[in-house]
């Protein structure tokens, strides 16, 4: 059994890892660009795992003066003199999403969403590849991926359909003796 | 820049007591410095995280070293378990800016906890 405290995939190295650019114009730069030209405001689209949240935070981060918003049922519209940053608007009923974005006031936002939707321009289109998830494992690992390794993360990628933290919280659950891989 | 905790024992039982020194170089003065016991969990979960006591110094100079004492609780002690593990620590902060930390234990036995068997 590895303790959960040496377990690399434990939560705060999964959280630490950076978004994975896998293709031109996914750079930070690229996007803020997009973004400012958008009229500051416009969402980053792509399915569970592929890395939006992380991509999110870290143009938080590049933008500096934001403020975090985990969207849910009951959370009311949010007036802020910093950027938004929305993540879970999804969980809004459909009809109300576009209405409670319009009653925001903030100086930009930017949304996470499974799809385009809400009047907001998409920013990028997050995708993963199998390759992307060997490079994550193999920082997390601190060394290349084996052919073993490897195959195990192609077979996971697929068992999982892209989703990465699936495929992550899998190798925890495996590197924990928890499951056999 | 450099922060410095040495503990005078890594492991403690509850109730038993945390003592140690932190010393500091800093640049410029801080508006304040802590030092403080926590804990946190690591795993599979997002972190936790509490704290067990703090001591701040007001206006303190660049340099300077500080005696530190604080009481184990009781609970949580120290653990590891596949799914997570609780973590004890003395930490010492820099207007909240700089922070460095060094690890203990807090357990009856003086070990990490572990569930038998896991």
């Amino acid at each position: 059994m590895t303790p959960a405290r040496l377990n690399p995939f434990r939560s705060e190295r999964i959280e630490s890892l950076a978004f994975r650019p896998t293709g031109p114009g996914q750079d930070l730069a690229g996007i803020q660009e997009r973004w400012e030209k958008a009229g500051r405001r416009g969402a980053v689209v792509g399915p569970h795992g592929s890395g939006k949240t992380t991509l999110v935070e870290q143009l938080g981060r590049r933008l500096g003066d934001t403020t975090w918003v985990d969207v849910r049922p009951g959370v009311a519209p949010v007036t802020s003199s910093s950027v938004l940053l929305l993540d879970g608007l999804e969980r809004l009923p459909w009809l109300t999403r576009r209405s409670w974005l319009a009653a925001c006031c903030a100086p930009g936002l930017i949304a996470t969403l499974h799809r385009p939707g809400c009047g907001l321009p998409v920013l990028l289109r997050t995708t993963t590849t199998p390759d992307v998830l060997e490079n994550l494992v193999a920082e997390l690992l601190g060394q290349p991926v084996d052919d073993h390794r490897a195959a195990e993360c192609r077979r996971l990628f697929a068992e999982h359909r892209g989703d990465l933290r699936a495929c992550l919280e899998t190798l925890y659950r495996r590197w924990a003796g928890e499951e056999s891989g | 820049m450099s922060i410095q905790i040495v503990l005078d024992r890594a492991a403690v039982a509850p109730g038993e007591t945390v003592t140690g020194e932190a010393t500091w170089t800093l640049t410029t003065a801080p508006k304040q410095f802590g030092i403080r016991l926590f804990w946190h969990t690591s795993g599979k979960a997002s972190r936790d995280t509490g704290i067990a006591g703090e001591q701040i110094v007001m206006n303190a100079a660049a340099r300077g070293s500080q005696r530190f004492s604080f009481v184990a609780p009781s609970k949580p002690v120290s653990y590891d378990g596949p799914l997570v593990s609780i973590l004890w620590a003395v930490e010492a902060f820099a207007d909240a800016d700089d922070t460095v930390h060094e690890y203990l234990i807090i357990s009856p036995t003086r070990e990490r906890l572990t569930l038998s068997g896991a």
